[in-house]
């Protein structure tokens, strides 16, 4: 399953790219996430809640940053596994300097397998697409929060 | 509706329950609850077992680290594949080399083939343990791309689903009958057309269970589950076992439904036989209604290639046809299914000449496996879908055509051109009277009407045909390596020393009512009443007979059961009139047996059964000199098979019953939802030992095919996930889902079986392919072909609405 999308925030690729690429930033920012653990710059582990009609339960993901070229583009690649199911995540950012603002652009690849998509695989493309929204809308605020209180951080000082 | 019964057997005149609409003697036990199934059994120390399965279709399996799983509370074991493995030989299948190769043990070791394959064993003290510690396990996989269709595995270059093997065509081989490239050139009209026949399953209502207790002091493994013909898996576990078949004591109580996918439950026999040897505790293993979906045997999927050739007026001249099996990771039975079509390859009718190209394809997707009217209805579907449009084109009315191609009654017994011998029918009488009590004008009309108020509307009707026991000789056919032939079941009667009567028989019933017919066919041989006859319930290895083609599957026990039972009952019989004309000082041919005595005709008195039951196993020196004492007989009958004519030709089935069917069905072309409005069948399984029971066995194969052909489909994703794992998705239906069915029956004994009766109970598809029939029929007007056996409703309502906007 494809998504793909993007969004615009005021701040220079360079200080955007540190949040997308920081494993307890990124992990903070996933859907239902119970858990992060991080493990190193590249590595980090999340339990999340997963429900999707009448299976609910949690999927412990395995995650690592595949690429990372900096300020340009980074890949984070999770692995999951829970309720008899795998849940392969892949999301490529890339980012667009665009003077005052970045463009950030991304894409998203998820496949789901096992008694998950037996049991609900009709609503699997609906809860996939609202939870990857709902991460990607939860890091563009998150950054933005962060670029914003070190901006007023930076007038007061 | 059922005609008057007409017996050609022996003993006529004692003929009184065989015939009768006796009722079930189990059904008490059933309706009241106290039904005894394999997850009742409880075994003091049980464990319980929960399997692990693949979440990938294809996949490497680069490690399994069970250490979590093993920490959960209440966990006894897990056993990897590998770890299973090392105790086990590879299933057999029948394939020729090098396709023999194809390594099965029921559990993946280091690649997965099929979303739900087993990966490991779990073994707990609850089951709840048993499914936490199978979350907790960490499979490292490498997925792999799928083979998803039967043509996509054909292809040059495709994955190898198994890599031991050449191609993903594990079986290939053309048939071929007559000269069917002269008639297909000089036909007046030759139809071509794709089909497919959609996958689905029968959903028996109790899913799979295996209960298994390893006995180490007599090395025995005592095994409780609800497998369908326990005798006949015995060999190929033992070998998997790697011990002798002797040490197997196999107890099936009741089942609650089998339709053939219950054959294929001996993998996970395998599994926990393995488990319960090594943890030295019975374990128990009780499927769950969306592993049966996802793990369990699947009805065939296929893709045709046909084109039908005719005369002018109507007369098939020929059939060929491509057949692309997809059939799933394993090849348990298969490639039985694709191969079945030769067992009535022309169904009831006279055309001589025919090609069948038939290719069998693993795929990554649950293996193939029987399902009732396994490779029969198929061929069914794929001759009188060509006929019905074979039909349109020359504009012949359906019913005509049809007629004007039967084999008729006075050519019976009559030999198709693949050898099967049809044992006597009447396919005239059965269709014209099916659209006499459905008055078939009537439903034209109605028909008719409901087309004007600008529904979608169609009438079909469609014949049947269920080819019935095994002649394992056909085996030859798919493997020359094979030794097997014929086929053979057995019983035991016994009157005990107080007159009482038992029977057992080496079927292993799944609701068939076996209990109520093999007393009536004891009481009349025995000449008492049916109450007076306690047949076994169930099967156990140790007190039922049995052969290894023993069990209940391919509508066998009207022959080979009811066989091997009437002649047991007869041999007790005769030592019975022995025993009492020696008492009575009377010729055995001056005796009868009725009402519980034997009795002379020549008035020299009568003997209680009971006072010869006697005589016959306390007061020994009273019996003729050259007797054996006892009353009790052990049969086995041998269905009578040959060996095939030919590479290619042979009579693989001992009976032809068949069926015509009527459907009117309505299109609401709004949701694309199709309902059948009216449907009857009238059925002709030969002489009927119990009406009751063969009416309900027509219900049953009524409501799988009408579900089959409207409600059930299993559809996989392009990453080959089954997405109808549940009764959400897999629309079973239930009774309100479903039309009042209009039965009727004729009755034709058949030629060859000692009770004249034919097996029935499979069907032979007319249900479904008369909805196929009537859906054509009803997208018609909108110049729509239907080309399937199924189409949900949202493909309808896009046929529809493609249509309409042309």
């Amino acid at each position: 399953m494809d998504i793909e999308g993007s969004f615009v925030l005021q701040g220079s690729p360079e200080r955007v790219y540190g949040y997308l690429v920081d494993p307890g930033f990124i992990g903070d920012h996933l859907a239902d996430v119970e858990n992060v653990e991080v493990i190193d710059n590249d590595n980090f582990n999340v339990r999340a809640k997963v429900g999707i009609g009448f299976m609910k339960g949690k999927v412990d993901f395995k995650f690592h940053f595949d690429e990372k070229v900096a300020p340009k583009s980074g890949k984070l690649v999770g692995n999951g596994t829970g309720l008899g199911s795998k849940v392969d995540v892949t999301i490529l950012f890339t980012l667009a300097d665009g003077g005052e603002s970045t463009t950030i652009g991304w894409k998203s690849h998820a496949s789901l397998s096992g008694k998950i998509a037996s049991i609900a695989g009709g609503a699997l493309q609906s809860v996939v697409k609202k939870n990857t929204q709902r991460f990607i809308e939860s890091i563009k605020q998150g950054i933005d929060a962060e670029l914003s209180a070190a901006g007023a951080a930076a007038g007061r000082s | 509706m059922t005609e008057s019964v007409t017996l050609h057997r022996e003993e006529t005149k004692n003929v009184k329950w065989v015939g009768s609409r006796y009722p079930r003697k189990e059904d008490l036990r059933f309706v009241t609850g106290n039904g005894m199934y394999a997850s009742d059994i409880r075994i003091p120390g049980l464990a319980h077992v929960a399997i692990a399965r693949s979440p990938y279709a294809s996949a490497k399996i680069k490690g399994i680290d069970k250490s979590k799983a093993l920490e959960v509370p209440g966990v006894v074991a897990v056993f990897t594949g590998e770890e299973i493995v090392a105790e086990l030989d590879p299933l057999p299948n029948l394939l020729p080399s090098p396709y023999d190769k194809v390594k099965d043990y029921g559990i993946a070791v280091d690649r997965v083939r099929y979303a739900g394959e087993p990966i490991a064993v779990v073994v707990a003290e609850s089951n709840y343990a048993a499914w936490d510690a199978v979350e907790q396990l960490e499979v490292d996989y490498e997925p792999l791309s799928p083979v998803l269709t039967a043509k996509s595995g054909c292809e040059k270059g495709a994955p190898l689903v198994h890599e031991n093997v050449p191609t993903n065509v594990v079986w290939q081989r053309k048939f071929t009958y007559g000269d069917v490239d002269e008639v297909f050139k000089t036909a007046d009209l030759v139809v071509s057309k794709k089909f497919k026949w959609h996958r689905f399953t029968s959903a028996p209502l109790e899913p799979n269970v295996v209960v298994v207790d390893y006995d180490k002091r007599h090395v025995i493994f005592n095994i409780w589950s609800n497998n369908q013909r326990p005798a006949f898996n015995q060999a190929a576990i033992a070998k998997a076992l790697r011990i002798d078949a002797n040490r197997l004591h196999f107890i099936s109580p009741d089942i609650g439904g089998g339709f053939g996918i219950k054959n294929e439950n001996y993998p996970y026999i395998i599994l926990l036989a393995v488990a319960a040897r090594r943890i030295g505790r019975p374990v128990r293993w009780i499927e769950t209604r969306t592993e049966h979906m996802v793990a369990s045997a699947h009805g065939s999927e296929i893709n045709y290639e046909g084109e039908m050739a005719f005369s002018r007026d109507g007369k098939i001249l020929g059939l060929r046809a491509k057949a692309y099996h997809d059939e799933g990771a394993y090849m348990r039975r298969e490639p039985i299914a694709a191969f079945n079509f030769i067992r009535h390859a022309t169904l009831t009718y006279t055309f001589r000449n025919l090609e069948m190209d038939i290719y069998a394809v693993v795929t990554n997707k649950c293996p193939v496996g029987p399902n009732r009217s396994y490779g029969k209805m198929q061929q069914g579907f794929l001759v009188e879908r060509l006929l019905e449009l074979g039909a349109k084109k020359l504009g012949i009315d359906p019913i005509e055509i049809r007629l004007r191609n039967f084999v008729s009654s006075e050519q019976m017994p009559y030999e198709t051109p693949t050898g099967a011998i049809l044992d006597g029918g009447d396919y005239s009488r059965a269709l014209k009277k099916v659209l006499e009590n459905m008055d078939y004008a009537a439903l034209v009309k109605e028909r008719d009407r409901l087309r004007s108020e600008g529904k979608l509307a169609g009438v079909g009707i469609s014949m049947g045909m269920d080819a019935c026991p095994i002649n394992f000789s056909s085996n030859r056919l798919i493997n020359p390596k094979s030794t097997a032939s014929g086929e053979s079941e057995a019983a035991w009667v016994k009157i005990d020393e107080d007159g009482n009567i038992s029977a057992a028989v080496g079927t292993s019933p799944q609701g068939h009512g076996h209990e109520t017919v093999v007393s009536q066919i004891v009481a009349d041989v025995l000449g008492v009443h049916p109450e007076q006859v306690y047949a076994l319930p169930g099967f156990d290895s140790w007190t039922h007979p049995s052969t290894p083609h023993s069990g209940t599957y391919a509508s066998r026990f009207a022959i080979a059961g009811a066989s091997a039972v009437n002649e047991a009952a007869r041999r007790v019989r005769g030592k019975v009139l022995r025993i009492a004309a020696f008492a009575l000082k009377e010729d055995v041919e001056n005796l009868e047996l009725a009402d519980g005595s034997v009795v002379s005709t020549k008035g020299k008195g009568k003997v209680p059964l009971k006072e010869v039951a006697r005589l016959a196993w306390r007061d020994l020196a009273n019996l003729p000199e050259d007797e054996e004492p006892g009353l009790y007989s052990n049969v086995i009958y041998k269905t009578p098979f040959k060996l095939p004519i030919d590479s290619q030709r042979g009579n693989f089935s001992l009976t032809y019953s068949y069926s015509a069917c009527v459907v009117l069905l309505e299109i609401d072309p709004g949701t694309g939802v199709s309902r059948v409005k009216r449907v009857g069948i009238v059925e002709d399984a030969g002489n009927q030992i119990n009406p009751l029971i063969v009416e309900g066995q027509v219900h049953g194969q009524m409501g799988h095919q009408l579900g089959a052909a409207l409600y059930e489909d299993l559809v996989y994703d392009e990453a080959g996930q089954l997405l109808t794992a549940t009764f959400k998705d897999y629309l079973a239906p239930t009774a309100s889902d479903l039309p009042s069915y209009e039965t009727g029956s004729i009755v034709v004994p058949s030629l060859f079986t000692p009770l004249g009766t034919r097996g029935t109970g499979e069907g032979g598809g007319a249900p479904l392919i008369a909805c196929a029939n009537a859906m054509d029929d009803a997208l018609l007007p909108l110049g729509v072909e239907y080309d399937s056996s199924y189409l949900s409703p949202i493909k309808i309502r896009e046929l529809v609405k493609s249509a309409s906007g042309k």
